[in-house]
């Protein structure tokens, strides 16, 4: 994987390499992936993404990371701001953790995983201009 | 009193399924309020599916030895129509998986996931005229 050197925007570098993934090795057969193998390496890149995003969200907030240990404690965080995007954001994961752990992944099931993250991302980037400001 | 194949239809699983979803797990802005409620609706709806597909491998004289396992259904499927195949893998992931497991609070989920199973009960019934 070509992601480890470059600083720009990693969390979209991986996004980038799991379409990829999916697209490639994991290949669509109908509404399903046919290879569990590609499938979970993709929603871990996914995952991944997700996580470097909320990351960033918590810098600004002034709140050290390793004081986070599950998810709830990140959603906690979000909804102090915006509920909306706290539920989805455990929704995605939850969806996400799923693909890694089964391996089975609907066509669906990626692509709104990928459209919730980029709403989150969306509404981050509109809070780190906000904090900036 | 009700008829025991009344009660066991699996269009009434969907439609309590839907009930529940609507009166106790509260619509709002694309999530559900309630995940205990989600869950709940979840093993329904997938409970409605299995049972469908329990009567159509008895109907074609398949006997399982011991428990039956997800597997058992997949490949029971797949060996009649792959589409439907399809809509079981997308029912098991969205219906016992995201709902009943995790209870996931997206209607988004909650919505294909009920279709498809609509859909896999549709084809059973075709083969067993269930009364909708």
């Amino acid at each position: 994987m070509k992601i480890k050197n470059n600083k720009k925007d990693i969390a979209q570098e991986y996004i980038l390499e799991a379409k990829k993934i999916l697209r490639e090795k994991a290949i669509r057969d109908g509404i399903i992936y046919k290879h569990p193998k590609y499938t979970k390496k993709a929603a871990r890149l996914i995952l991944k993404s997700l996580l470097l995003i909320l990351n960033k969200y918590m810098k600004i907030q002034n709140i050290n990371i390793k004081d986070l240990r599950t998810i709830d404690d990140y959603v906690r965080i979000i909804a102090l701001k915006n509920k909306k995007i706290a539920i989805k954001t455990k929704s995605t994961y939850q969806c996400l953790t799923a693909v890694i752990h089964y391996g089975f992944a609907s066509h669906d099931t990626i692509k709104t995983s990928l459209d919730s993250i980029k709403e989150i991302s969306d509404w981050i980037k509109k809070s780190i201009i906000k904090h900036i400001k | 009193m009700k008829d025991i194949t009344e009660i066991e239809n699996p269009y009434n699983y969907i439609e309590n399924a839907k009930k529940i979803l609507r009166e106790k797990a509260i619509k709002n802005e694309g999530t559900y309020k309630y995940p205990k409620y989600v869950k709940m609706a979840g093993h329904i709806a997938w409970c409605g599916v299995l049972l469908a597909l329990d009567e159509l491998m008895n109907k074609n004289n398949i006997k399982i030895r011991g428990r039956k396992d997800i597997k058992d259904y997949i490949e029971f499927v797949r060996k009649r129509n792959r589409k439907v195949l399809d809509l079981l893998m997308i029912s098991y992931e969205k219906l016992h998986i995201f709902m009943g497991y995790d209870g996931n609070l997206s209607v988004h989920h909650s919505k294909i996931g009920l279709e498809s199973a609509k859909d896999v009960i549709d084809w059973v019934n075709k083969q067993l005229k269930y009364t909708k």
